[in-house]
């Protein structure tokens, strides 16, 4: 099987500077806002980008798609990739049988043939042959899209995949409503038990990102930024950017001094110039007496009541912080925290409901944010990273 | 004699063609049909080209002609200045009738006219001299007398005053002959509507666009015309003679011969006569 | 009724419509998917013939093509072609008029196909010609049906330029239209009535199977952006 292996640059107007793999049945997202040249990514390991300028490599296994330096550059249809489309680009005039096998030879009898139903029911779609896109439901054309990707690349005899293929998703589930990209979520997940192949999803959505892919690569103006899995970029972010681009909430500027035995001091400084004192590890990448920014990883901080904190250690930060607003989301309310001694910065965490209720804080309450020196992550102020 | 028999045993012919192929290539010959002349299958025709005061005589004498010889007449009408234009450029007639003369002697002058025996260009003949009337419509109550004074008086009711384009009309051109000889030129040119020719010109009068013009006796004569309108013949001194021209083209075919010498019979010459052409 | 300039007129459209749709199909295809930026000027040149007067264009036909010309006489001599007052003169000014009539609505019901659609036949397999015939024609014909209704209806009704080059010549360049100009020179109303209704009547039709048409390609449409 192939491993897919992706590295374009590309100048203005249309700027890339990205380079990812994706090993045979591992999934990787492509994440980035809107506009960041994701789906161009994508499209261009498709062999739909046509920009004359474009350098650089896509292969697949040992098989070379694109090489600009040798002036290879396969068109889609020689290209085995299987793509689904953000509005499933389902033809309007064939059932959903004839879009699935819209490349099959003419002489096959597509309504007898055994692989085309064994796919149609292996995707939930048996029945559904004859029916036209606009007699199915959001879900189903969903299905139907991606029934016709995998024909592309799936072996019609055993349903295997074929060598030298490779699955790509533009936003698929963008269109769909909630419950149905559930249900798809847990197809997909299933889906790769038995499709062996590299499968790129580009997608906006963080969330789903968390929920679906093996490794995430972060993606802003055509740059791949950070690659890696999940947990690790969402809460070690290589950089400023990066940090804004997963979205977290807890970023701040100080300034790092290094002690004896591994550890340092972050200083949290403040708008107004005043600071708080923090214990992080030394990782031996900054030097001493330089600026930083840092963000806090939510999933290690604990948030306890005054009175009841058993005395802290010198591994874990303490701060006391005033409760300023909660805005409830059902299972979880998103709270904003002061702490004292900095009244410029904001902490945002997400608290259970249940948790909150059991520390019974209201707003102008006092609550104690306790953070491990492993839950601060310290990036370098160059946005470069 | 031998029989040239072709002994071709039946054999069942296996289709080369695909269906979608045969139906282009039927498909093509339709094209190609339509493509081609629609003329191809007609027999030979006759073709005149005549002044639009011309319309009712010639259809009458057409309709003789034909009858008689068993040839077959196309008649086009039109201003004069016209079509001699497009004989110009090679509007294929054979016999063109003017309302001046002036046009065909300009045609003869450029060859292309027939040939006559001795070489030179065929000049063609006069069969008539073209006679101007004061025309308005039937409702009307103006007043018509030989020098337009009943218009001149009530000239506020006149709003607007047809006649034929005198630039390539004889009979506009001697409309506007006509007017200046009466000193009512600058009067009428502010109210003026030019008919592409003379036929165009009697119709915005018989319509009651017009409320008064000037057209050919001819036509005003002629009943489908007649009934419309109410009309006064004007004196020939009013303007320049128009001798009325015809001749044969180049190339015109024997039968064209036989047309152009059956219109100056005596029998033909009273029914231009009839129809107020003066011969 | 003059069933002999009815023909002539029937003649001049379905010639007219049949030889301009396959050029008129390839130009408008280009068209809709070029991203040229000499685009613009096509598009003007295509349109001109909506804006200049008839008469302009049969005046310059017969300066160029008229007896009177080099290559007017050239063709008269060697391919016993004549080009002015002749049926075959009026179809080539006629497919000039049309170009954009054909053109236009091919154009933009190629132009409302997704681009997407294209995109997924051709990772799907299927080469460029067969995304063509097999995706794009099903989709893209009512505007290929209101091109060549609309080519059809406004040759029907063509006027000026049939007065300029045609020479009214009965069963060769006599249109209906020219002979309804006829009937009324000749004083005969009643007659011109009869023709021009069926003209009306006709281009009604010919109108309305357009309109029918964009409303089945609008509801492609709408199915794709759901």
């Amino acid at each position: 099987m192939g491993r897919l292996q992706v590295q374009l640059q590309n100048q203005a107007p249309m700027p890339l500077a990205a380079e990812f793999e994706c090993a045979a049945g591992e999934l990787i997202a492509l994440v980035g806002p809107s506009g960041s040249g994701k789906t161009s990514l994508l499209r261009a390991v498709a062999g739909l980008l046509r920009v004359p300028q474009l350098q650089g490599t896509v292969q697949v296994g040992d098989q070379p798609w694109f090489d600009s330096a040798r002036g290879i550059c396969l068109t889609p249809q020689q290209r085995r990739v299987g793509l689904v489309f953000q509005h499933y680009a389902l033809f309007p005039h064939l059932t959903a049988l004839e879009n699935v096998a819209v490349a099959c030879p003419s002489s096959l009898d597509i309504r007898q043939d055994a692989s085309l139903r064994a796919l149609f029911e292996r995707l939930g779609l048996a029945g559904l042959e004859q029916r036209r896109p606009a007699q199915l439901s959001g879900g189903q054309q969903q299905r139907v899209a991606l029934a016709r990707a995998l024909r592309r690349i799936l072996r019609p005899q055993d349903g295997r995949v074929e060598p030298g293929g490779v699955l790509l998703l533009d936003e698929p589930f963008s269109a769909v409503d909630a419950p149905t990209r559930q249900t798809l979520y847990r197809e997909l997940a299933a889906l790769r038990q038995q499709v062996s192949t590299p499968m790129v999803l580009v997608t906006h959505d963080l969330s789903e990102a968390r929920r679906l892919a093996d490794r995430v690569v972060i993606v802003d103006a055509g740059a791949t930024l950070q690659s890696g899995p999940p947990e690790r970029v969402f809460s070690s972010p290589r950089n400023a950017r990066v940090a804004d681009l997963v979205g977290i909430q807890n970023h701040f500027r100080g300034r790092f001094r290094r002690l004896p035995d591994d550890r340092g001091v972050l200083r949290w400084e403040g708008q107004d110039g005043a600071g708080l004192d923090l214990q992080v590890i030394d990782k031996h990448r900054l030097d001493d007496g330089v600026a930083v920014t840092w963000v806090l990883a939510g999933e290690h901080v604990d948030v306890l009541l005054p009175a009841a904190a058993a005395p802290a250690d010198d591994t874990q930060n303490r701060l006391l912080c005033t409760l300023v607003e909660v805005l409830a989301l059902g299972e979880t309310s998103l709270c904003t925290l002061v702490p004292e001694g900095l009244a410029s910065e904001k902490l945002t965490l997400n608290l259970s409901t249940a948790q909150l209720r059991r520390l019974g804080s209201d707003v102008g309450g006092k609550l104690l944010v306790q953070i491990p020196r492993q839950g601060i992550h310290i990036m370098p102020q160059r946005t470069g990273g | 004699m031998q029989n040239m028999h072709n002994f071709m045993p039946h054999q069942k012919q296996t289709s080369k063609t695909s269906p979608g192929l045969r139906r282009r290539h039927g498909l093509g010959l339709l094209a190609l049909g339509l493509v081609v002349r629609p003329s191809w299958a007609k027999p030979p025709v006759l073709r005149v080209a005549a002044a639009s005061d011309l319309k009712f005589v010639l259809a009458q004498l057409l309709e003789t002609f034909q009858k008689e010889t068993g040839l077959k007449v196309e008649a086009s009408y039109g201003s004069s200045g016209n079509f001699a234009r497009q004989i110009r450029q090679g509007l294929p007639v054979h016999l063109f009738m003017s309302a001046d003369e002036s046009w065909v002697l300009q045609l003869a002058e450029a060859g292309l006219t027939r040939r006559l025996p001795d070489g030179m260009a065929d000049r063609g003949v006069v069969y008539g001299l073209g006679r101007i009337a004061l025309i308005v419509p039937a409702a009307s109550t103006l007043q018509l007398d030989s020098e337009l004074k009943g218009l001149q008086a009530e000239w506020s009711r006149v709003g607007k005053f047809a006649i034929a384009n005198p630039e390539h009309a004889p009979y506009g051109r001697a409309a506007q002959q006509a007017l200046e000889k009466l000193g009512l030129w600058n009067l009428a040119k502010t109210r003026l509507v030019l008919g592409e020719n003379i036929a165009q010109a009697t119709q915005f009068v018989t319509t009651g666009a017009a409320q008064a013009g000037i057209t050919a006796q001819a036509l005003a004569l002629a009943p489908e015309v007649a009934r419309q309108i109410r009309h006064i013949l004007l004196p020939e001194s009013l303007h320049q003679p128009m001798r009325q021209r015809m001749v044969l083209l180049k190339d015109a075919p024997p039968g064209a011969q036989r047309l152009y010498a059956y219109l100056q019979t005596p029998a033909a010459q009273a029914v231009f006569r009839r129809y107020g052409f003066a011969v | 009724m003059d069933y002999q300039a009815a023909r002539v007129s029937l003649l001049l459209a379905a010639a007219t419509a049949l030889l301009l749709l396959p050029p008129g199909l390839w130009l408008a295809r280009w068209l809709a998917l070029s991203a040229w930026r000499g685009k613009p000027l096509v598009e003007a040149l295509l349109m001109l013939p909506l804006l200049l007067p008839p008469t302009v264009i049969g005046f310059y036909l017969l300066l160029a093509f008229g007896q009177g010309s080099a290559l007017g006489a050239w063709l008269a001599s060697a391919l016993n072609l004549r080009l002015v007052f002749s049926f075959e003169g009026l179809l080539l000014a006629s497919l000039l008029v049309n170009l954009p009539f054909m053109v236009q609505p091919i154009q933009r019901s190629f132009a409302a196909l997704p681009h997407s659609l294209r995109e997924a036949a051709w990772v799907s397999g299927l080469s460029v010609w067969q995304t063509f015939w097999r995706i794009e024609l099903p989709l893209a014909w009512p505007g290929l049906l209101a091109g060549v209704a609309l080519t059809v209806a406004h040759t029907l009704g063509e006027f000026g330029v049939v007065l300029m080059v045609g020479g009214s010549i009965p069963g060769e360049t006599r249109t209906l239209s020219v002979a309804i100009y006829d009937r009324v020179q000749a004083f005969d109303l009643g007659g011109a009535h009869g023709m021009a209704l069926a003209l009306v009547v006709f281009s009604l039709l010919a109108l309305a199977l357009v309109f029918a048409a964009d409303r089945r390609q609008a509801a492609a449409r709408t199915l794709q952006e759901r």
